[in-house]
């Protein structure tokens, strides 16, 4: 079967998935210094986040304020992101449908890694000893796994959405398309997984077709509609809300957890300096913002006091 | 209970959009009184827009015409637009754009929210509610996403969809806590403020007592409480004597000493409805031999900033007042005296707005509290606090600053019978006056405060003191923040628990000064006076 096509969605999803992340963390990271806005705990305060506290319990907490730890900080992140913690504790009945989902999608994940690695062993002509051979054995656990979370836990989540009327109440055409396209692509992944002698070796030779642009033919038409229909998802989940799986990084980091002092750090005064100075125009009569005079010229204006 | 709202109520249904029953409300074990609702009079209702629920915090006038109507939508568009630039909002840009963008609608953050617990799950309280509206005119207005309509469904947009957001986001105390329980980071919070602050901004709408009576006073004369710096001064002298004849402990409060170590800024308010608690700052710097002063440069005796509620340029200016009074004297820092949206104002939300030079070390008053009390400067007989006492973690000090500990350290001890409020610390529940409920009553906000947004706050006081809710045993909630106090003062006066289940309430200094073996006993206050 001639697969051209399914290869140039392939190649068109990935451009396209890595793009939008890429525009979303640019125009994220583009954006001008913001004021903290923190909220506890702070999980790389790593001696007192286990009881939300920080660095401004002590007085003259400047003179020796203990450096944020990344360690820590990463961990809190990972706990939150593998486990779903926070849902797991304000929303139990949620998360036992939302958890296998996002494992089903964290293994298929693991998978695609796994497939890479053995992909690019092949291409380099390595001969598939005891290591790739597990690998490859994991790549078929991982997927059927994954295949079987994304249908469960997204039968459990498109179920909850149409029987809980506060849930429904909040529930877009957006949620059930999603959803529906996630359990359609663990259903057509789990009959390809049961069709075929190895999906593994199917998506093993995919990706060594991929990376070597060398378009070779596929066997089973599941595993090529599998393929574009995976890669079309791929190209669609950072686009829309779904895309916190990365810009949770952001959410916690840059806005959560910001408590960085502004006094330690001159790169942040330096934005001040910048943003003072952007132009102001709200029009309400307290502010009288004309497009020309800066935040700095309108946060030094007393409205309640003659012009000079 | 009626029919729980949908998001497209809001452009569709006339009048009142929510009413809450009492019999929805939660259960107190204590004897409650709710106060009656009173429905808005025809006056209000032809001049402002009253379309939510009987209470009215925001009075945006009612437009008469078409036209007005379609102006009151177009004035309000072009306010949001400004709100996702970074020039005119680059404060909150990337927090507002990332909670419009990456809500999962899971609902998770719903049975966070004090107000939707008390009122019984009435839907206008979900903390998604609001955002969920606001967000949908965003992806089909703002940031004009394809198929937004069919996507995620058109809830109309209109006079009344506007009116109502407005109002709805004074039905929210911005304590974050539905915020803290959101597993992707959106903060229902902050949105409910970046609404409010659209309408002063760009409308120039907002309450009065936040506004014209709150920070434009305090920009014209040193403080809301219409206090100009002689008679703060004057005030403070009398505390002085007054406090100095009934404690017996002289002391004196020193006014702008240049080159003092530190400046200490108090809520004004507390120099009138709670003046103990200035003249217990004062014994205890005083007793600790602290090199410390107030200042009385404009607003620098106040130090509440309202801005911190509704409005960024108004937060500005009011910051760099205080932190110009900081540098003009001198001091080494500035410590927040008990006030809880002061703290977060000044030492955390402003770090990002002074300049440089402006940028004097700023810190909360706890820590160098309990560095006195536990330091043995002072001597302290702890049976005189030997009384039931429970803490109030204020939001903005504890769930926004990360400042827990000090304060228990000083309560664990000198006070025996100190026990927690379930829960605590950084989950604690807001008292039900935030966001600046506590200052205002009128239109039914002193019946909100009372029967819902408090109500939460109140159970929790009762279970700490579920053993021993009778009259017969002296209780105090402590609570240390002028917000919180106001609101916890209202309640208790309400009902008269005070006379029924003996339950008195006050700050942190109050504690300490009472256990003091050189100030005479009985500085704490069981009878009203
Ligand atoms: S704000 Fe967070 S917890 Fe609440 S509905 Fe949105 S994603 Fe869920
Ligand atoms: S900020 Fe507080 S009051 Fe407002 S919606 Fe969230 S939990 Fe409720």
């Amino acid at each position: 079967m001639d697969c051209t096509l399914v290869y140039l969605v392939a190649y068109a999803g990935t451009l396209a998935c890595i793009g939008a992340i890429a525009y979303k963390v640019r125009s994220y990271i583009k954006k001008p210094v913001h004021v903290r806005w923190e909220l506890y705990p702070v999980a790389h305060d790593s001696e007192r986040a286990a009881y939300g506290g920080s660095y401004l319990e002590d007085a003259d907490w400047w003179k020796n304020r203990q450096k944020p730890s990344f360690i820590a900080g990463m961990k809190g992140l990972l706990i939150e992101l593998l486990f779903l913690h926070l849902t797991l504790e304000t929303n139990t009945k949620l998360w036992y449908r939302t958890y296998p989902f996002h494992l089903g999608l964290y293994l298929l994940i693991g998978g695609i890694l796994f497939t890479c690695l053995t992909a690019v062993a092949r291409i380099m002509g390595i001969e598939p000893g005891i290591v790739l051979t597990a690998m490859g054995n994991i790549v078929q656990v991982l997927s059927v796994l994954g295949f079987l979370g994304l249908i469960a836990g997204g039968a459990g989540l498109l179920h909850r959405r149409l029987s809980q009327p506060d849930l429904k109440r909040y529930s877009t055409r957006e949620h059930f398309i999603n959803l529906c396209a996630f359990i359609l692509l663990g259903l057509i992944g789990l009959l390809t997984w049961l069709g075929n002698p190895s999906f593994f070796v199917m998506a093993r030779d995919f990706t060594v077709s991929m990376i070597t642009f060398s378009f070779a033919p596929m066997d089973s038409f599941l595993f090529s509609f599998y393929i574009t229909f995976g890669f079309i998802m791929a190209a669609y989940v950072p686009m829309t809300h779904m895309g916190h799986f990365f810009m949770k990084y952001f959410l916690y980091h840059d806005i959560r957890w910001a408590d960085q002092p502004t006094q330690d750090n001159p790169a942040t005064q330096k934005k001040i300096g910048i943003v003072l100075g952007f132009p102001v125009s709200w029009k309400a009569s307290h502010i009288q913002g004309d497009g020309k005079k800066t935040w700095a010229e309108v946060a030094t204006t007393n409205p309640t006091k003659p012009k000079e | 209970m009626k029919a729980p709202l949908n998001l497209r109520d809001v452009s569709t249904v006339r009048g009142n959009l929510a009413d809450i029953a009492e019999e929805d409300l939660i259960q107190l074990p204590i004897d409650m009184e709710n106060i009656p609702w009173k429905p808005l009079g025809e006056e209000a209702k032809d001049k402002y827009c009253c379309l939510l629920d009987d209470m009215l915090v925001l009075q945006i006038p009612r437009p008469q015409t078409p036209r007005e109507e379609e102006e009151l939508v177009n004035r309000f568009l072009e306010g949001m637009r400004k709100l996702f630039t970074p020039e005119n909002n680059w404060t909150f840009l990337p927090m507002l754009e990332t909670s419009m963008n990456y809500c999962a609608q899971c609902n998770s953050c719903s049975d966070a929210c004090h107000l939707f617990e008390a009122s019984g799950k009435n839907e206008m309280y979900r903390p998604n509610f609001r955002s969920e509206i606001f967000r949908r005119i965003y992806k089909q207005y703002i940031a004009g996403e394809p198929f937004a309509k069919w996507r995620y469904g058109d809830i109309g947009l209109n006079w009344m969809t506007v009116a109502r957001l407005g109002e709805l986001a004074y039905r929210c105390n911005l304590c974050r806590r539905c915020a803290q329980s959101c597993p992707i980071g959106v903060d229902n919070g902050l949105i409910a403020r970046e609404i409010r602050k659209l309408f002063s901004q760009e409308l120039g709408i907002n309450p009065p007592e936040l506004h014209d009576n709150g920070s434009m006073l305090q920009l014209s004369t040193g403080s809301s409480t219409k206090m100009n710096a002689l008679v703060v001064r004057d005030n403070v002298e009398f505390i002085n004597e007054d406090f100095s004849e009934s404690t017996g402990y002289e002391f004196t409060t020193p006014w702008d000493v240049e080159g003092a170590d530190i400046l200490l800024i108090h809520n004004a308010g507390e120099i009138m409805a709670w003046p103990e608690n200035i003249a217990a700052f004062s014994i205890i710097f005083q007793a600790a031999g602290l090199s410390w002063t107030l200042s009385s440069d404009l607003a620098a005796y106040d130090s509440i900033n309202y801005g911190t509620f509704y409005d960024d340029v108004q937060f500005a200016r009011t910051a760099l007042l205080h932190a110009q009074a900081a540098k003009k004297l001198g001091v080494k820092k500035i410590v927040l005296g008990e006030c809880g949206h002061a703290h977060k104002a000044l030492t955390v939300i402003a770090d990002r707005i002074l300049p440089q030079e402006l940028n004097v070390p700023r810190e909360s008053c706890f820590p160098i509290l309990r560095d006195i009390v536990l330091s043995g400067k002072i001597r302290f007989d702890q049976t005189r606090n030997d009384f039931p006492v429970t803490l109030h973690d204020p939001c903005n000090v504890v769930r926004l600053m990360g400042i827990n500990k000090p304060q228990r350290e000083i309560l664990r001890h000198l006070c025996p019978q100190f026990r927690e409020m379930t829960p605590h610390g950084v989950e604690n529940y807001c008292c039900g006056g935030g966001s600046g409920f506590a200052i205002m009553s009128r239109n039914n906000i002193e019946a909100w405060r009372n029967n819902i947004s408090g109500r939460r706050k109140m159970r929790q006081i009762c279970g700490a003191f579920s053993e021993c809710l009778g009259p017969e045993t002296k209780k105090y909630v402590c609570a240390p923040c002028s917000n919180c106090k106001g609101q916890i003062r209202e309640i208790i006066k309400h009902s008269g628990l005070l006379e029924k289940n003996s339950l008195q309430y006050g700050g942190v200094v109050e504690l300490i000064v009472n256990a003091m073996v050189d100030v005479n006993p009985g500085f704490i206050k069981w009878e009203e006076e």
